[in-house]
């Protein structure tokens, strides 16, 4: 693994998209390619990373702890940081190109390719999370569980995570 | 930003950077909760606290986070640091922020990996799996749900439109293998164009109601 060919796919992940998980598709595609990932490390940096504090798109650095040790986590850290630096330019022009018509249909139309894509991505998570015959009856319980836990705004990520984790420990070990 | 217009804007007295840096750092070190319990503290330290920002000073630098790409809460960071101690302030900020919510993140993913070849937490972790999943999927609802259901306030093209651009962003992404960043610019572009048509098709049929009136 070339440590700044790395870092530039990390940073490339979060400069060609936007919000927490909006890195994912793109770290999906370019690790699972080159073998540095399995689909079992997102789904490990993903629980872990909305587990800790800070914002959601941490889970990232936990993902390069889990593909590359203290290195990578650090590498991931600064990927994360830079892009963000570009709201001091975007500060400058947003008078004129925050409200235009143009604009506004383009971040919608990059909305709906995020979420749609994000679809795709966490479908494939649930197939093949690396471990032993993931989709039976008990994982289809535990997501609609899930997925009804998520209708309730107040209850805080790590609870709904903890339940999840109880719930493997019950139904598999 | 110079600093007449700082003075002018500022509620309360501006912050240190050391002041800042802790502030910060309490935010980054208590925010467990995601995104949303994050931005709360932030609101919450910086507008209802400290008066340090009003209300319409944090959601217009709020809305300009939206369109950055990269995680939004650290732009916003980067934000409210320099309106509240240029430079410095970014440095302080950022540092702040992420040296507690980092640290804890990578002591929380070694502390897994030390266990996650136990019975338990494999156990565990097939448990999880589904449950990120459907976290996963409210996030792309919540994402994509005002465009949607084209609520009011973002109301630029029809649902129908909205429902077919998300569907054929889906559809290529599950079988052909392209790059989600062309499928990203691809729908933004359409999106903009659909908006640009909708817009101007409003503007003719006003011109000739209002002729025939």
């Amino acid at each position: 693994m070339n440590l700044f060919e790395y870092f530039l796919l990390m940073l490339k992940s979060s400069l060609l998209s936007t919000g927490g998980f909006g890195p994912l598709p793109i770290l999906h595609e370019d690790f699972i390619a080159r073998g540095w990932a399995t689909e079992q490390s997102f789904t490990e940096a993903l629980a872990v990373g909305q587990t800790s504090p800070g914002p959601n798109g941490l889970w990232v650095v936990s993902f390069g702890y889990l593909t590359a040790g203290l290195p990578g986590a650090l590498l991931a850290t600064v990927g994360l940081l830079l892009p963000p630096f570009l709201v001091l330019f975007v500060q400058r022009l947003y008078q004129r190109i925050g409200g235009h018509l143009l604009t506004r249909g383009f971040l919608d139309g990059m909305a709906l390719a995020i979420g749609g894509a994000g679809i795709v991505v966490f479908g494939r998570l649930l197939l093949a999370n690396g471990l032993q015959a993931a989709l039976d009856w008990r994982s289809l319980v535990i997501l609609a569980g899930g997925l009804l836990l998520t209708q309730f705004n107040k209850l805080p990520v790590v609870v709904v995570i903890g339940l999840g984790a109880l719930a493997g420990i019950v139904l598999y070990s | 930003m110079d600093t007449t217009t700082l003075s002018q804007n500022k509620i309360a007295p501006a912050p240190t950077a050391r002041r800042l840096f802790q502030h910060w750092f309490r935010i980054g070190a208590q925010s467990f909760g995601g995104g949303v319990a994050t931005q709360f503290l932030i609101h919450k330290t910086f507008v209802r606290d400290t008066d340090w920002l009003s209300d319409d000073e944090f959601l217009s630098l709020f809305a300009m986070c939206q369109i950055v790409p990269g995680i939004n809460l650290f732009a916003l960071a980067i934000l409210i640091g320099r309106k509240l101690g240029g430079g410095p302030g970014i440095a302080a900020s950022l540092a702040g922020f992420l040296l507690p919510s980092v640290s804890i993140t990578v002591l929380m993913t070694a502390l897994y990996a030390n266990f996650k070849d136990s019975p338990i937490m494999r156990a565990a972790l097939r448990g999880m799996t589904p449950v990120v999943v459907a976290l996963g999927l409210a996030m792309c609802w919540r994402l994509a749900k005002p465009v949607l259901l084209a609520l009011p306030r973002r109301k630029l093209f029809p649902t129908a439109f909205a429902m077919v651009l998300m569907g054929l962003c889906l559809a290529v992404m599950a079988v052909l293998n392209v790059s989600p960043f062309a499928v990203y610019i691809g729908a933004g572009a359409l999106a903009a164009l659909a908006a640009w048509w909708v817009h101007r098709r409003a503007r003719q049929h006003a011109r000739v109601t209002q002729e025939v009136a």
